[in-house]
């Protein structure tokens, strides 16, 4: 019962505080711009890079780019950097931020459990981190539903692939998911920093340093045949949402992204618990 | 007062490196009593405040708050617990009634008419809708006593509780404690720097330097230092201390431009009185002497070799 209560009054913590909505009103901007930018190149460049991905293997009749497309091309830029900056926002100051302030040690003086503590604002910034990815999609395949109407999802990518009907939502459904639990690795990764230092500006600093570090790797790896490491870095889980367009859904590669981006939420989270037990509060 | 004892340290220690801030503290206190914890700038006091409650682990030694360990069973301990450690911090985006309910909740609830009486008993009740951000200092704190006093503690710890506010809030945080030890029964551990404050507030005090409890007891003993002490205003000092000494047959022990002091039991005066009247010395007044807890404290530290 004592987790409840102090889920409870993280989530009126939160979303009391304006900075809870930044990553929200970015997406609100974004999206539209997004959306505009396509709708030009659709207009006025026979479709543009979307249409030239096919190639002149296909003679384009009609209009590929609808709601699920645009719900579809958001994805990827705003999860290769975007989302899981937005996501550390909120993460990164749920500890550095009050212990920063000193109301942590004002929290810490009441009989609740430092596991308590820590749970309660795990799951509020798994939340915010997930809600994230949801709003995206809704504003997304909302804005170009409105714009463009709705219908198939033609991916203008090789290998030219088209999902009708229910398949679509399916689709889509699971690539938001994938996003969903790759913001969730980054907020629990922000709020191991957050329990580490006491900046909450350094400590997302240090999360969005993590991911940029391991997308280096990544780079590095390949060019260097290292390809057994590769799997074992965030970046690369981040990105899975794309296995839910492919052709045929590799699904144990789906299965080791979402055992990875699991590990990568629960182990930091671990961590952090162990030094946030044994912590001084000096603040 | 009780012989419960509701905090106790043995061999208390922490240290930040090689420094100490406390130094295998052995200290009680008892149900009851309104404790004065005394010492100056980073002596160990808030460090001790910290360890009592769990927010500093100890590098030796143990604390026991309300019969349980602070270390083995923290929430225990601090069930009955209300505390304000050094400056109070709220959620400035929250009321202060928000955070009150906030704080409530994790204390295992509080309902809305407790809530209501600990606003009203700070002075804050008009107030309790505003954002905290919106609150002075001096809200702040009483707002800080107000969180203290929330779920009815039996054990009350204060940080330098006067801490930002006008002399008519101290006033207000003195009655508080007064009437809450008095009154309610709750024993009350705080943390000054104003001598006079504890001096008319506390039953006992501990006086701590450099992480070791110097000093320890009720005030009453520790403040007897001679109950013979006395002083007499006289417009001739000199002539007064000689026939003092000559036919009263007392110590004196200062003479000073219009006052003796000196040793005598108070039952003479009248008859010291008489004989100095009676030599032509013209006396205003006899006046017992008694030692202040500023005394004290500057007596105790000066014995510890504080500079």
């Amino acid at each position: 019962m004592r987790l409840l209560t102090a889920l409870k009054w993280e989530l009126v913590k939160l979303f009391w505080r304006p900075s809870a909505y930044i990553g929200y009103v970015v997406i609100l901007v974004v999206v539209p711009l997004v959306a505009a930018g396509a709708k030009h190149i659709e207009r006025h460049s026979a479709g543009g890079p979307l249409r030239r991905g096919l190639g002149d293997d296909f003679v384009v009749a009609g209009n590929i780019v609808n709601g699920p497309l645009l719900a579809y091309v958001v994805l990827g830029p705003s999860l290769i950097m975007l989302l899981p900056v937005l996501a550390t926002i909120v993460s990164s100051s749920q500890v550095a931020g009050e212990r920063y302030t000193g109301v942590l040690r004002m929290l810490l003086v009441r009989p609740v459990s430092r596991t308590t503590v820590l749970l309660s604002k795990f799951i509020v910034s798994a939340l915010h981190a997930a809600t994230l990815a949801l709003v995206l999609g809704g504003v997304s395949f909302g804005l170009g539903y409105v714009l463009w109407g709705g219908g198939n999802l033609a991916i203008p990518e090789p290998p030219f692939r088209e999902f009708t009907g229910v398949e679509v939502y399916q689709r889509l459904g699971l690539a938001y998911a994938l996003a969903g639990c790759g913001l969730v690795a980054m907020s629990s990764i922000a709020l191991l920093f957050s329990v580490l230092v006491r900046n909450p500006a350094a400590a997302a600093g240090m999360a969005v340093a993590f991911l940029l570090l391991s997308a280096i790797a990544e780079g590095v790896f390949q060019e260097l045949d290292w390809h057994a490491a590769i799997p074992y870095l965030i970046n690369h889980h981040i990105v899975a949402f794309r296995q839910a367009t492919e052709v045929t859904i590799p699904t144990r590669e789906v299965v080791h992204s979402l055992l990875a981006l699991g590990l990568y939420t629960v182990i930091p989270f671990l961590i952090g618990l162990v030094v946030f037990e044994r912590k001084d509060v000096l603040c | 007062m009780s012989d419960e004892v509701v905090i106790e340290a043995r061999g208390l220690s922490k240290a930040y490196g090689r420094r100490w801030a406390a130094d295998t503290l052995d200290l009680q206190v008892r149900r009851g009593e309104i404790y004065g914890f005394l010492g100056p700038n980073g002596a160990g006091k808030s460090t001790t405040i910290r360890l009592l409650l769990g927010l500093v682990r100890p590098t030796a030694g143990e604390c026991f708050v309300l019969g349980h360990s602070v270390q083995g069973e923290r929430l225990s301990a601090l069930q009955h617990v209300g505390a304000l450690v050094e400056e109070p911090v709220f959620y400035e985006h929250l009321s202060g009634r928000k955070n009150l309910e906030l704080f409530a909740a994790l204390s295992g609830g509080a309902d809305s008419q407790r809530i209501v009486q600990v606003l009203d008993q700070v002075g804050l009740l008009e107030r309790q809708h505003d954002k905290v951000r919106a609150y002075s200092h001096g809200m702040k704190q009483r707002l800080g006593i107000a969180q203290a006093l929330l779920p009815a503690p039996s054990l009350l710890i204060l940080d330098e509780p006067s801490s930002g506010l006008d002399p008519e809030g101290m006033r207000e945080v003195r009655e508080l404690v007064r009437r809450l030890g008095s009154q309610e029964g709750m024993t009350v551990f705080l943390s000054s720097h104003l001598l006079h404050e504890v001096e008319q507030v506390c039953t006992h005090v501990g006086l701590i330097r450099e992480g070791r409890l110097v000093a320890n007891g009720a005030v009453g003993e520790l403040l007897v230092r001679d109950s013979r002490a006395a002083m007499v205003m006289v417009e001739d000092a000199r002539l007064a201390a000689r026939l003092l000494e000559e036919e009263g047959q007392v110590t004196v022990t200062a003479v000073e431009d219009g006052r003796v002091r000196f040793a005598a039991e108070p039952g003479r005066f009248a008859e010291l009185n008489e004989m100095l009247v009676r030599h032509g010395v013209r006396v205003s007044a006899f006046i017992p002497e008694q030692t202040t807890l500023e005394d004290f404290y500057l007596e105790a530290l000066d014995a510890e070799g504080h500079g």
